[in-house]
């Protein structure tokens, strides 16, 4: 009954967004768009608590797993915050870096998250040690181009969408990475929630890139993307649901 | 010290403690028939044909991490296996 309520929550939160995407291309209303954003902001909601939840199962930052789901969880945090924060302020979003550092942030705790995952995949060592120095490069470069657009305001649009477009480029390649190994955890219990995870970002990052080449500051969705990136929340938010939803199979 | 089972059993299990955290891992262990564990977590003593309690704990971790299971603990009993190369192993922990 718990598992089929869980699942029923997103079924029903992801035809509201999709329903509210349909009408906003056909007449583009501000409810209609705060349906879109109120859906996915729940999606979040639900994702960062699941996730909180399994990350306690799992040992907190003690275990691997734990590490997985913690960073996975502030992934969701870091959007839903991002979202509110352009509603309210929306006329700042232009001239204010505050969402894309704040979606940067997102998109670092995704990287972490990924490689956390991959790493219960059993890869070599050297395959590990290859993937952490790329991460750590990625994650200075990307702090640096960061703190750059910070100081003239003029120029925080440049520095941080290259920043988000270098992460987004690792997250393609860690999930494509992931994805390639995820048949490792066939039979097993995780097999699903990694999946959703890899099929979730990178169908949000596709999208941003193909749509609109990179995250542009204080823009979350547009309308045609609306439905693409509530579906892609919904596979992301998914991802913990299922695991914590077999939790007493698997978990206990 | 001589490897035995009880070794090897107790290898996997702490390898998994780092992967899915103290309390899943020591759980799944508790549930597996022949094994049991001390107030610390450690493996006390194992009853029955040691092989094949190894197969039941490599099948209960499996359930979650699926395959993977193999590769860790292969990676976990590797140096231990090296100092008793006659324990006989289930096929899939064949290094």
């Amino acid at each position: 009954m718990k598992k089929f309520l869980l699942y029923f929550i997103h079924i029903i939160l992801l035809l509201i967004g999709l329903s509210a995407s349909y009408y906003r291309s056909l007449s583009d209303t501000s409810t209609s768009e705060l349906i879109v954003y109120l859906a996915i902001i729940v999606l979040c909601a639900l994702g960062f608590v699941y996730s909180m939840m399994l990350m306690k199962k799992l040992g907190g930052r003690k275990s691997i797993m734990g590490k997985s789901f913690l960073y996975l969880g502030l992934a969701f945090f870091f959007q839903a915050i991002t979202i509110v924060y352009d509603y309210l302020f929306f006329s700042l979003a232009d001239y204010s870096p505050v969402s894309t550092l704040l979606l940067a942030i997102m998109n670092l705790c995704w990287a972490i998250s990924i490689y956390n995952f991959f790493l219960i995949t059993g890869v070599s060592q050297k395959i590990r040690q290859a993937w952490k120095t790329i991460l750590i490069i990625g994650i200075v470069i990307c702090c640096s181009l960061a703190a750059y657009g910070n100081l003239p305001v003029s120029y925080a649009d440049e520095f941080l969408s290259m920043a988000i477009l270098l992460v987004n480029v690792i997250l393609i390649f860690e999930s494509a990475l992931l994805l390639l190994y995820s048949s490792r955890f066939r039979g097993g219990a995780l097999l699903m929630p990694v999946l959703l995870l890899c099929f979730g970002i990178v169908f949000q990052l596709v999208g941003d890139l193909l749509n609109r080449g990179v995250f542009q500051v204080g823009t979350i969705t547009y309308i045609a993307d609306d439905a693409f990136y509530c579906f892609s929340w919904f596979l992301l938010s998914m991802s913990p649901t299922i695991l914590l939803a077999s939790s007493k199979e698997n978990l206990e | 010290m001589d490897i035995g089972y009880k070794e090897l059993i107790d290898a996997i299990i702490t390898k998994q403690v780092s992967i899915l955290g103290e309390t899943i891992a020591l759980k799944k262990a508790g549930k597996v028939e022949g094994i049991i564990l001390n107030d610390l977590g450690k493996v006390a003593s194992i009853h029955g044909d040691g092989k094949i309690v190894l197969e039941k704990l490599l099948k209960e971790y499996a359930s979650l991490t699926g395959e993977a299971t193999i590769l860790f603990s292969k990676e976990a009993i590797a140096p231990l296996i090296k100092e008793n190369s006659s324990l006989i192993l289930p096929e899939e922990l064949k290094l």
